[in-house]
């Protein structure tokens, strides 16, 4: 809400209270001021034209303008129409801030220009002001020539504050509250408004009906011979600090009883209706309006309406009908007032992109129905001033909460719960005379016992907490004492899923950046990757602001891929990044682990660089199993049914645990490196951790016995089948040689045209019995063993 | 034979080795050195053991203990010029140890990560659980639960991300209020509760559809608002340094109430007013509160016997103001020269 300095100043006397104290002020009493602007502007000078001279082909002056004996005459080019000798103008002198320019000192066509003649406009001061757009502002001879505070003696000069007030006080969207509560908050006068008493003298012949279930409320008078002009300087001013457009004197005092209010104001041409009536509803679909700015809405039946003789008259709470608006012709008017509901005139106003200040202060949420008829009463007042010969009706209403509203809320306040809330030690003389500070009635009942009666308009004051917040509004937070709260003890650590989630972050640290992405991505993007929640229905939201972030993310790696091409175009190449999240689920949340590699691993900068490959993402994959305690062999590697191009058919394993996958890696299809840019070699991993983690519970650290005895190896190198596993050859291995095989390796694989459809492998084999060292000739009848089994299995030692 | 005339031939002879082995350049040299007089082959040795197979030395064991002396000092003289021959080649293998090393690096973290981690370490060392919830809820925790009204403006299409007429990408942290005192049962309890949080502002440089909040809750008998300052003037002092000042200002929310807005003075201008703070001094933080005794009979606690305080830090805005990053794009775009500079 816009305050301007000047009004309000009207209302309270702030004495030697200056605006930067207001602002300061007012951010503590939970009035948040989002910003503050002065329309003053320094560096302005009246001064008076002694000479001007027009340059030759062209539009410009060269004069010579005397502004009093502080700067002297100074000269300065301008381009006015009115440029003339003798009159007064307002010069901005070097320095000064103009809303679009910082005057600097010049030279035009050869002459000196030592400052700029201003136009109202050229000021900043609102078009409405200004009569001709090429035309200098010339000021009134009573001003003296030297006048430096030329702005706030035409009464330009203002402070204006864009209050943002909390949700809770709609109350206070009315300056008359607002001031109110400020010369509460600052112990100031407040100077009320007297209400003036209209005597009504003619009938109200119209007939209303309300069969809309979202208006509580609606309020009609009628004021005959209006005499429709301009207003005021005054009210025009007053309406431009509020940032409204000044329209005619019947319309602009209905506005300025709005500000004063709070309670937004409809005019009708009373001679417009062919039927004296109007009917509140919201059943009519399909319907055009033409508004007061000229333009045609399509309205149904979500909206409120005001209808006469089935015409709409009104988009209730937002805008009027053209047809039935006030103009200058006019000479008889109806004011209408309502109060709708909040929710009805948000989605209309949002709806047809159509916010007005009326429809701004009901989307606020006020409640008028407690200022309507003082606001009636202003209203009127204020046309019968213009021209006495009004003739004023009687009001005619439908207030559905009349009774209702009339009970006041009672609330019993003791002194010990006051202080048990804020951790204070207030006596109860000073707690009693803030609440007789924040509330018009204040009952005592015992010393340490009050009864407080809210005002009407204060519904936001329901329970003791409530009221305890409106003292600390009031006396500050100074007096609160800081104490730690006094708890019993328990025992406090991290869950086994935060503590493993944490473990291998730390270890990833080591060598991956950890990002954090978005978890909306798009229909085509959701769909990508989701090997791990194949059956899962997507997630959709049904109002995206963007395609893009349409869906639920079913996998991390999309999100990663788009940030790996990110930074590829901006020269970072060659990294690896991890993101851990929450995946969301029809079946709840499930914690997912996904790594993303790209060019290669930078073991020594340039110096030393291997490429990144699925081999470094099964190292990352083990050794998250070891960091858990887990068993890596409980764990089963296979080829995936890639139906989707994700990944390299080749280059990619499934992670499969009792027969179900729980992770997979690989490297990405040459689609998905198109249809992101990436140029780099990449590969992808995705873990279901919560697959993971519930191995994890039950694997505890038992300590082995380190034997004694050596070990001895043996090499072993075969040609193999291409399609042949290293493990399917390890496999045998192990069958064949015995229990003292310890481990076998493979430490060579070599593929050779010369071994057509075989491939070279070569393996260690570590033999190793706990009790004793095993003797050659043991361990030569082991390997004989072996080598009989391969063979069977078609396997042979390479020549 | 004379032994005088024995013992100088051996004496010169050592004295002769001993010049040979300090000439000496290299290994080799060295090692043929040794083989022709030392070794036990050698001329020296050979020398030695004639002596003492000779039966014409008188005074045989003053003659061998001189040997011995004349020995000991030539393998003396061997094993230095030895260690000064290898340490003198070890110098030639200089190496330039201004070439690069190995990539043992700890890698950069999103900061958004790093400050949730230390926002969750500073209340759990004050005791506080941490207590996970769904990013998805019911409007009911997200909204009704938390007393918003029905007809709030947050509750519009306009504003929230629906996946049906009840289902909602939560907007606030807030909704872990409802899930935990529902699970509390009406006890005391004591969390926090991190989440991603969705809003349907577009991005720019300060708003962002999705962002990171922690939310904070205790239940207890007789908790205050000063109970409220101590826990928040821990938390200042923790992230931001001893020497900020923290304000409080009055506010709203409608799950509590008193309801304030913790702020800490300006880092730029220390209090005094700048461009950054808005020449206020200060910089909002954070939203706290008494929770609102309508919220407590809502969720299950009676409110004559319990009270509760309550708060929401949003971790973007933490972040933004510890490090003093430009603008809330930064996050989720994930340059990995910004990343670089947040270590853990």
């Amino acid at each position: 809400m816009l305050v301007s300095f000047n009004f309000l100043k009207k209302f309270i006397d702030f004495k030697n209270l200056s605006p930067k104290d207001l602002v300061e002020k007012m951010d503590v009493f939970g009035f948040e001021i989002e910003n503050v602007t002065d329309t003053n502007i320094n560096n302005l000078v009246v001064g008076k034209v002694i000479n001007c001279n027009k340059i030759p082909d062209t539009h410009l002056n060269v004069c010579n303008i005397f502004l009093g004996d502080k700067y002297g005459v100074k000269q300065i080019v301008c381009g006015a129409n009115n440029m003339r000798n003798g009159i007064k103008v307002i010069v901005a002198l070097p320095g000064a801030k103009l809303p679009k320019a910082e005057i600097q000192e010049m030279t035009i066509k050869g002459h000196k220009s030592c400052g700029m003649c201003c136009s109202l406009e050229e000021l900043g001061i609102d078009k409405q002001f200004v009569k001709d757009k090429n035309c200098i502002y010339e000021v009134d001879k009573k001003i003296s020539i030297g006048e430096e505070n030329i702005l706030k003696k035409l009464g330009f000069a203002d402070i204006i504050f864009n209050v943002k007030l909390p949700y809770n006080r709609p109350d206070l969207m009315s300056i008359l509250n607002f001031a109110e509560e400020l010369s509460k908050l600052f112990k100031k006068k407040f100077k009320n408004l007297k209400i003036p008493q209209i005597k009504t003298i003619i009938n109200n012949d119209f007939i209303l009906k309300n069969t809309s279930d979202k208006c509580s409320l609606i309020a009609i008078c009628i004021v005959k011979n209006v005499i429709v002009s301009e207003s005021s300087e005054e009210i025009k001013k007053i309406l431009f600090s509020f940032g409204m457009q000044p329209v005619n004197n019947v319309v602009d005092y209905a506005n300025y009883v709005m500000l004063l209010t709070g309670c937004p104001i409809h005019i009708y041409d009373y001679d417009k209706f062919s039927s004296k009536e109007i009917i509140i509803e919201n059943n009519k679909s399909n319907c055009d309006f033409l508004a007061l700015n000229n333009k045609k809405y399509l309205l149904n039946n979500n909206d409120i309406v005001a209808s006469s003789n089935n015409k709409i008259i009104c988009l209730s709470g937002i805008i009027g009908s053209l047809d039935y608006s006030c103009t200058t012709k006019t000479k008889n008017i109806v004011i209408e007032v309502g109060n709708f509901d909040i929710l009805a005139i948000r989605r209309t106003s949002l709806r047809l992109n159509l916010l007005t200040e009326s429809s701004k202060r009901f989307i606020q949420g006020i409640d008028n129905s407690f200022y309507y008829e003082k606001a009636i009463k202003i209203l009127a007042a204020l046309i019968k001033k213009d021209n006495d010969n009004c003739l004023v009706s009687d009001v005619l209403k439908i207030d559905k909460n009349q009774i209702s509203r009339k009970k006041k809320n009672k609330i019993s306040i003791s002194v010990q719960k006051i202080n048990s809330i804020l951790n204070t030690k207030y006596k109860s003389n000073v707690i009693f005379a803030t609440l007789k500070r924040c509330f018009s009635s204040v009952q005592k009942v015992k010393k340490d016992l009050f009864i407080v009666y809210c005002d009407e308009k204060r519904s936001d004051i329901q329970n003791i907490n409530d009221v305890a917040e409106e003292i600390l509004r009031f006396l500050g937070f100074e007096s609160i004492k800081n104490e730690l709260p006094k708890i019993n003890m328990s025992l406090n650590n991290l869950s086994q899923k935060e503590d493993n989630i944490k473990k291998i972050k730390n270890h990833l640290h080591a060598f991956l950046y950890e990002v954090l992405t978005y978890v909306l991505v798009s229909e085509e993007d959701s769909e990508l990757f989701d090997f791990l929640l194949l059956n899962e229905q997507k997630y959709k939201i049904i109002n995206p602001i963007i395609n893009e972030r349409s869906c639920i993310r079913k996998s991390l790696i999309p999100s990663l891929l788009k940030i790996v091409s990110d930074n590829l175009i901006k020269q970072n190449n060659n990294f690896g990044i991890f993101e851990i999240s929450n995946i969301n689920t029809h079946e709840g949340e499930k914690l997912f682990l996904s790594v993303v590699l790209t060019g290669y691993n930078m073991l020594r900068g340039k110096m030393l660089k291997i490429p990144y490959s699925n081999f470094y993402l099964k190292g990352i994959f083990n050794s998250i199993c070891d960091i858990l305690n887990i068993d890596k062999n409980k764990f089963f590697l296979n080829k995936l049914n890639i139906t989707k191009n994700e990944l390299h058919p080749g280059k990619h394993a499934g992670i499969f645990l009792d027969g179900n996958l729980i992770g997979y890696f690989g490297e990405i299809h040459q689609d998905i490196s198109i249809k992101y840019g990436i140029k780099e070699k990449t590969f992808v991993m995705e873990l279901n951790l919560g697959n993971i983690f519930s191995l994890a519970e039950n694997s505890e650290i038992k300590f082995k016995k380190i034997p004694n005895s050596r070990f001895v190896e043996r090499d072993l190198c075969l040609l193999v089948d291409k399609n042949m596993s290293s493990t399917e050859v390890v496999n045998i291995i192990k069958k064949s040689g015995g229990n003292f095989i310890k481990n076998v390796e493979v430490f060579d694989v070599y593929e050779g045209k010369d071994f057509k459809d075989k491939k070279s492998i070569a393996f260690n084999i570590i033999f190793l019995d706990d009790a004793k060292t095993l003797t050659n000739d043991e361990v030569n009848d082991f390997m004989k063993n072996i080598i009989d089994s391969l063979s069977k299995k078609n396997i042979f030692l390479r020549e | 034979m004379n032994n005088d005339y024995l013992l100088q031939e051996i004496k010169s002879i050592s004295d002769d080795v001993q010049k040979k082995i300090l000439n000496a350049k290299d290994k080799s040299e060295l090692l043929d050195i040794y083989n022709k007089y030392i070794a036990s082959n050698g001329i020296l040795s050979q020398k030695k053991n004639n002596i003492l197979k000779s039966k014409s030395i008188v005074d045989k064991k003053t003659a061998i203990l001189k040997i011995n002396s004349f020995f000991d000092e030539v393998k003396k003289c061997f094993e230095a010029q030895k260690k000064s021959i290898i340490n003198a080649e070890l110098l030639k293998e200089n190496e330039d140890i201004s070439l690069p090393a190995f990539d043992l690096s700890v890698k950069g973290i999103n900061p958004i990560h790093l400050i949730r981690e230390k926002i969750i370490d500073i209340f759990f060392g004050m005791g506080f659980k941490i207590y996970h919830s769904n990013d998805i809820d019911d409007e009911y925790y997200n909204f009704t639960l938390m007393n918003i009204a029905s007809n709030h403006v947050s509750r519009d299409m306009e504003n929230t991300f629906y996946i049906d007429q009840k289902l909602l990408l939560c907007t606030h942290t807030s909704h872990a209020q409802g899930r935990a005192m529902e699970e509390t049962k009406g006890k005391p309890l004591k969390i926090i509760s991190p989440g991603k949080c969705f809003r349907k502002d577009d991005d720019d440089l300060t708003h962002s559809h999705q962002f990171m909040q922690i939310e904070g809750l205790m239940i207890d008998k007789n908790i205050n608002l000063g109970n409220l300052k101590a826990i928040l003037e821990i938390f200042v002092k923790k992230m931001f340094g001893e020497n900020r000042k923290m304000r409080l200002r009055n506010s709203f929310f409608p799950f509590t109430e008193p309801s304030i807005e913790m702020d800490i003075s300006c880092d730029n201008c220390c209090g005094v007013g700048c461009y950054k703070c808005k020449n206020t001094g200060y910089i909002e933080v954070l939203g706290a509160g008494i929770v609102n005794p309508k919220v407590l009979e809502m969720n299950g606690y009676n409110s004559k016997v319990y009270s509760g305080l309550a708060f929401g830090i949003g971790i973007e805005r933490i972040a933004i103001l510890k490090y003093g990053i430009d603008n809330i794009r930064r996050f989720y775009t994930n340059d990995i020269r910004f990343l670089k500079d947040f270590k853990g």
